[in-house]
């Protein structure tokens, strides 16, 4: 890889993009949990 | 709350070594030189899709054996995530084409199978939005799902491998060594936890989709 310099700059953008898709992906997981917990409990009053 | 399983978590690590280690692991000297790497992340979009397929298909069948509507929706959330792993496969394999043969699109059994299985499942989603009672719409797409795999098995894994004559590699004969058994040791490393990890990220997609449409037709159903 010594012929293509600097190619860790581009692994590193790789690196970040995958890291803030999975986050966001994480995040999508966690509000989707909360919209069901939600309906849930509008669903059956009373218990939890 | 979160549904926190182990195997996100792990379709994260597997994925962020294939984008990190893919550009460092040492790779055969051939005609497509660094372009090779491109086999962790292009082929990783197909069997992505294969595998969404495969559950498609599952699932259809289980529909159709007793008719549950939770069947139904997994086969067709599982073509959507399928669909957007098949573009993103047609899509890269363009840009690869264009430094490889010349050109984006070149005359070639294994493109055109491509190209034509994505319009089998293109079919399946409008088959889907043309009819509007909810249960014979589950009933004709399931079977049409089956049709579907079948012809996509044909059009994209055998024809292209019977025609001989596929510039793309994994047809038969073409000498070019990317195909997993002809894969030299040292991109094994990383070919394979690559394709793993992208598996498990369509899976993922595919259960926050299911989760979403359920959530959908709770609200419909209000």
């Amino acid at each position: 890889m010594e012929t293509y310099g600097k190619i860790f700059v581009v692994v590193a953008v790789l690196a970040l993009i995958l890291t803030g898709v999975f986050a966001y992906l994480f995040s999508l997981d966690k509000k989707i949990g909360k919209l069901e917990k939600e309906i849930r409990e509008k669903e059956n009053p009373g218990k939890r | 709350m979160i549904k926190t399983c182990w195997w996100k978590f792990l379709a994260f690590i597997l994925l962020f070594y294939a984008v990190t280690y893919g550009f460092y692991v040492t790779i055969p000297e051939t005609m497509i030189q660094q372009t090779m790497r491109n086999l962790f992340y292009h082929v990783g979009m197909w069997f992505g899709m294969f595998t969404m397929l495969i559950v498609s298909f599952i699932y259809s069948l289980k529909y159709l054996k007793g008719f549950r509507t939770e069947n139904d929706r997994v086969a067709i959330e599982a073509v959507n995530v399928g669909l957007m792993f098949g573009f993103l496969g047609i899509f890269t394999g363009m840009i690869w084409a264009t430094f490889t043969w010349g050109a984006p699109w070149v005359k070639d059994p294994k493109l055109n199978g491509a190209a034509v299985g994505l319009v089998i499942y293109l079919a399946y989603v409008i088959l889907r939005s043309s009819v509007d009672d909810r249960h014979k719409r589950a009933k004709v797409s399931a079977v049409y799902n089956i049709f579907a795999f079948v012809l996509w098995i044909i059009f994209v894994l055998i024809l292209p491998r019977l025609s001989g004559d596929s510039l793309h590699p994994a047809t038969g004969d073409n000498p070019t060594p990317v195909m997993p058994m002809h894969l030299d040791p040292s991109m094994r490393t990383v070919f394979y936890p690559a394709m793993l990890g992208w598996i498990l990220l369509g899976t993922w997609i595919l259960t926050l989709r299911i989760r979403i449409s359920k959530l959908k037709s709770r609200l419909e159903e209000n």
